[in-house]
């Protein structure tokens, strides 16, 4: 047998001393075959590290979480583990959210704050949940949601048998993303917010706040597109996150 | 054609979409779908394919999810497709 893989942390191209690690956190649903070849359009100083939470891929027989405390006190301590090269944290919607309570927790750790968090697609934490939840919606319901919100692709929702078989990992991720309620202390880490001009889910109006999610640098950018404008504009989206953390790379030299 | 060759025959095949899939040229019965880079978009075109060519219930999407060995998967489609014969 071949050795088993880290099941957490999904790293394409491994650095042998990188500048800065980052850590993505996918949407819901979502895996890290998302950023799979996001290290070829980032600094060469940068190590991509997609995250895998149970449920999905080769974590499929295992139980996602539904609930926050387990999930973040669980990606600090992994997060925190991998601590031989500074880091930075994205994450798109679910992500998003993820990155900002995993960058808040390893803080109050004690660790050194991330030299950037980058939340795309996300609500601010003192904005409301706008939409209806979907985590408790029946079956046709969700389904049909899914498609207007064109986040999971046509064929797959074609596919009964498949659907029936990812359903509960994605009512579990949409759950978590639903019933996030952050504390109001904002991080010392630059925060920088990214959003769809046509996002409907979560549109500027509930992004912009994010400003008072941080007490350091922050910065706002929109991209054309609705909620998944990270697929659809990739390339303009990674050349903004490479802007991004070649500046917090040059902020860290200064600092030594 | 004995079920042995049959099975060798089917493990190349899966063998050979897999490659195509993931771009890589060493895929070995050891292999695991979702450790080559599979995820929910590649497995229902990898089941498509199987559909296609060993028919409909050749490979449950259970089987793919829950054992994504590639001599899983072959052993399932050998298997059901002997039924099926």
């Amino acid at each position: 047998m071949r050795a088993a893989s880290d099941p957490w942390f999904v790293t394409r191209k491994k650095k042998e001393r990188p500048a800065l690690r980052l850590f993505c956190f996918p949407y819901a649903g979502g895996g890290p075959h998302i950023f799979s070849d996001w290290a070829d359009h980032l600094p060469d100083a940068v190590e991509v590290v997609g995250v895998r939470l149970p449920g999905r891929e080769n974590r499929f027989r295992e139980r996602p979480y539904r609930t926050w405390e387990p999930l973040t006190a669980d990606l600090t301590a992994l997060v925190r583990a991998k601590a031989d090269a500074p880091f930075a944290l994205f994450g798109h919607s679910l992500g998003g959210r993820i990155a900002y309570e995993v960058a808040k927790r390893l803080e109050a750790s004690g660790r050194e704050p991330a030299r950037q968090v980058i939340v795309s697609g996300c609500r601010a934490p003192t904005t409301a949940q706008r939409q209806p939840p979907m985590y408790s919606m029946t079956t046709p319901d969700l389904r049909r949601r899914l498609h207007e919100m064109q986040g999971v692709p046509a064929e797959i929702l074609r596919n009964e048998n498949v659907m029936t078989l990812i359903e509960p990992t994605l009512r579990a991720d949409l759950e978590l993303a639903e019933t996030w309620a952050s504390s109001p202390e904002p991080v010392a880490a630059p925060v920088a917010a990214f959003c769809g001009t046509r996002d409907a889910v979560d549109p500027p109006a509930a992004m912009r706040p994010w400003y008072r999610a941080t007490t350091g640098r922050f910065d706002y950018a929109e991209f054309d597109g609705g909620h998944f404008f990270i697929h659809d504009h990739e390339a303009v989206v990674l050349a903004r996150i490479a802007g991004l953390l070649e500046q917090s790379i040059a902020e860290g030299r200064g600092h030594v | 054609m004995s079920a042995n060759a049959a099975t060798a025959d089917i493990e190349a095949d899966v063998i050979s979409m897999w490659e195509e899939f993931f771009g890589k040229g060493s895929v070995s019965a050891d292999d695991d779908f979702f450790e080559l880079g599979g995820n929910s978009l590649t497995a229902v075109k990898f089941l498509s394919r199987v559909e296609e060519k060993y028919g409909m219930d050749a490979l449950p999407p259970e089987t793919l999810f829950e054992t994504p060995a590639l001599r899983d998967v072959v052993a399932s489609i050998a298997q059901n497709a002997k039924k099926a014969a």
